[in-house]
């Protein structure tokens, strides 16, 4: 670069940055309604600019109504056992755990400042948040709602997840661009995964042997060997127009990856062996974050920019449009 | 239609629709990056990617300064910036084009063979280290020799240089050839310009990658455009993933 780096801190991150056109369509006005397959699922899509968090009826695209959970609802997170839905309530700096019996908010836990991204340990006794802007990563206690550590970790850390043995824990950091593994037991950095600019989302294949990461700027997916923590192979994007990888979903057979676009509104669909890129559906604008039916049949985006939620038929290729207005960002389903 | 006819049609599609320039924003005195001569790759690239899209280059030249972002991108006084770090969130970048970092530079006949930030010797040896200066900020390996308290045998080169000299961004590099400085820690692209041309064969070897999870010496470099122009940013996220080897190749001969 021209201007040799510094270790600034920059200013926030403004992800959604262009103004939101106002579409606040009925959600069935003109709708045509399909034949619905047969596993019914609910999904929720967490809304950063109406402060709620919508429930949809997965098979039918119906919207069930919507639950207040606190100032701008960001990362989601379903507990192991599909009955509480976690969220990270990014202005009012905290996680809301909301009740899916009821829809009611059943409870509180402190997050450390701006939680975006949530995950919650396979045994549902922590839940692990980043803190963009302090550069942590918060180790949340469920039982006792304490927080229990703070990692410090890259710059603007951003994607969470964790292993399905419960085991490890990832964090990616944008500014830093690097993936970085924390021992979950010990609480302590093991590995910092240098990883292409902007990695946004991180997310563990069903096995556990993998972990992919997504860049958005770099317009790659960089799969590590989740064992050995080397690169394992890597999905290119960048010949798609516009093309910014952000979320990351796998269907429950493993078999299929589904990674959203951004910009270039679409959601490509990845051969989670081979790594190649199968098809791509034309989503919403600004699609941010994904998740995959119980059945695989479906593929969920939500769409900042655009306000609505995508439901990918994947047999068919079809997709319709939820509307749902504001700045909808993260998504997770019942199972 | 005449073959020229057919040529000049071709020619229109390929450019994206618009003005006649591209216009850039570019420091003047600033190699190897670019300058008022066009020398720098910087100068290369956007010409090239110019001369593509039908157009000529029209620049805004600005020394590459604390609020130049600023007074000119955001002020409209071009629309491009050739080159900026891709985290920065004040402009709207292009996909990276090229990944550089900092390189320990030594003088080939010290066999120093310096690689990492603990190395016991850097207590006593004289180093050099690129410093910002002007704005309380400081570059990556200032903070890592700080942190280890190796502060009194550094010597700070600004790395906006002094506009008085030709070659601004040479003093550091020159200062391992002259002897003054045991080991400088500079900024990839300047170390590899500067050592291709020293009289005295210099060594470059690189940092580590990072220095703590909070300390990366290595960064990605894009293109910057204003945040809202969507439509330059994927023109030129389109150029540059086609012609990927041709950057790579224009980068690697001022290395």
């Amino acid at each position: 670069m021209s201007e040799t780096p510094s270790s600034r801190r920059k200013p926030g991150p403004t992800f959604f940055t262009a103004t939101l056109k106002k579409r606040w369509a009925s959600a069935f006005a003109g709708m045509t309604m399909t034949i619905a397959p047969a596993v019914a699922d609910t999904v929720y899509v967490s809304n950063e600019a109406s402060d709620v968090v919508h429930v949809i009826d997965g098979a039918t695209g119906a919207r069930r109504g919507d639950i207040a959970v606190g100032k701008r609802p960001r990362g989601l997170a379903m507990a192991p056992d599909g009955k509480r839905l976690f969220v990270a309530v990014s202005n009012d700096n905290d996680v809301a755990i909301v009740d899916l019996a009821n829809g009611k908010v059943a409870g509180r836990l402190p997050s450390g400042p701006d939680p975006e991204v949530i995950a919650v340990a396979p045994d549902a006794a922590t839940a692990f948040v980043s803190n963009e802007e302090d550069n942590l990563v918060s180790f949340i206690d469920v039982g006792s709602a304490r927080v229990t550590h703070e990692v410090p970790v890259g710059i603007e850390p951003e994607g969470v997840a964790v292993s399905p043995d419960g085991a490890t824990v990832i964090a990616t950091s944008e500014t830093s661009s690097m993936a970085h593994v924390i021992d979950r037991a010990s609480a302590t950095l093991k590995e910092n995964l240098p990883v292409d600019a902007r990695p946004r989302w991180a997310e563990f294949t069903r096995d556990g042997k993998h972990l992919w990461v997504s860049s958005e700027l770099g317009g790659t997916v960089t799969v590590f060997d989740a064992a050995a923590w080397q690169p394992a192979g890597k999905v290119d994007f960048t010949s798609i127009p516009n093309a910014q990888p952000v979320g990351i979903a796998f269907r429950p057979d493993g078999a299929r990856a589904y990674v959203a676009l951004g910009r270039g509104n679409a959601v490509a669909e990845v051969d989670a062996a081979s790594l190649t890129i199968l098809r791509r559906f034309p989503v919403g604008e600004r699609v941010w974050e994904l998740a995959v039916s119980a059945d695989g049949a479906r593929v969920y985006a939500a769409n900042g920019l655009s306000g609505d939620l995508s439901i990918i038929d994947v047999a068919s290729g079809k997709v319709r449009s939820v509307q749902l207005g504001g700045k909808p960002w993260g998504v997770a389903v019942s199972r | 239609m005449g073959r020229r006819g057919l040529a000049l049609m071709l020619a229109l599609a390929a450019a994206p629709a618009g003005a006649a320039e591209l216009r850039v924003c570019a420091d003047p005195n600033n190699m190897p990056f670019s300058n008022a001569k066009g020398e720098g790759f910087e100068n290369k690239l956007v010409e090239r990617i110019a001369a593509d899209w039908g157009r000529t280059v029209q620049y805004t030249w600005w020394a590459q300064r604390r609020g130049n972002v600023r007074n000119t991108l955001k002020a409209g006084e071009c629309d491009l910036i050739p080159g900026i770090g891709s985290a920065v969130e004040m402009v709207g970048t292009t996909r990276p084009y090229y990944r550089a970092r900092y390189m320990f530079v030594t003088r080939a006949d010290r066999s120093l063979d310096i690689a990492g930030f603990d190395d016991p010797r850097l207590r006593t040896l004289k180093i050099g280290v690129q410093m910002v200066g002007d704005d309380g900020s400081n570059t990556p390996p200032a903070h890592a020799l700080a942190k280890r308290g190796i502060v009194d045998n550094v010597r700070g080169y600004l790395i906006y240089g002094d506009y008085a000299e030709h070659d601004p961004q040479a003093a550091i590099v020159r200062a391992v050839a002259a002897g003054e400085v045991d080991v400088a820690l500079v900024w990839g692209p300047t170390a590899q310009w500067y050592a291709k041309s020293s009289a005295v064969p210099l060594k470059l070897t690189p940092t580590p990658w990072l220095d703590g999870p909070q300390l990366p010496m290595q960064f990605d470099v894009s293109m910057g455009v204003r945040r809202e122009d969507d439509k330059l940013r994927a023109e030129l996220n389109a150029w540059l993933t086609a012609h990927r080897d041709e950057v790579e190749a224009l980068l690697a001969r001022y290395r």
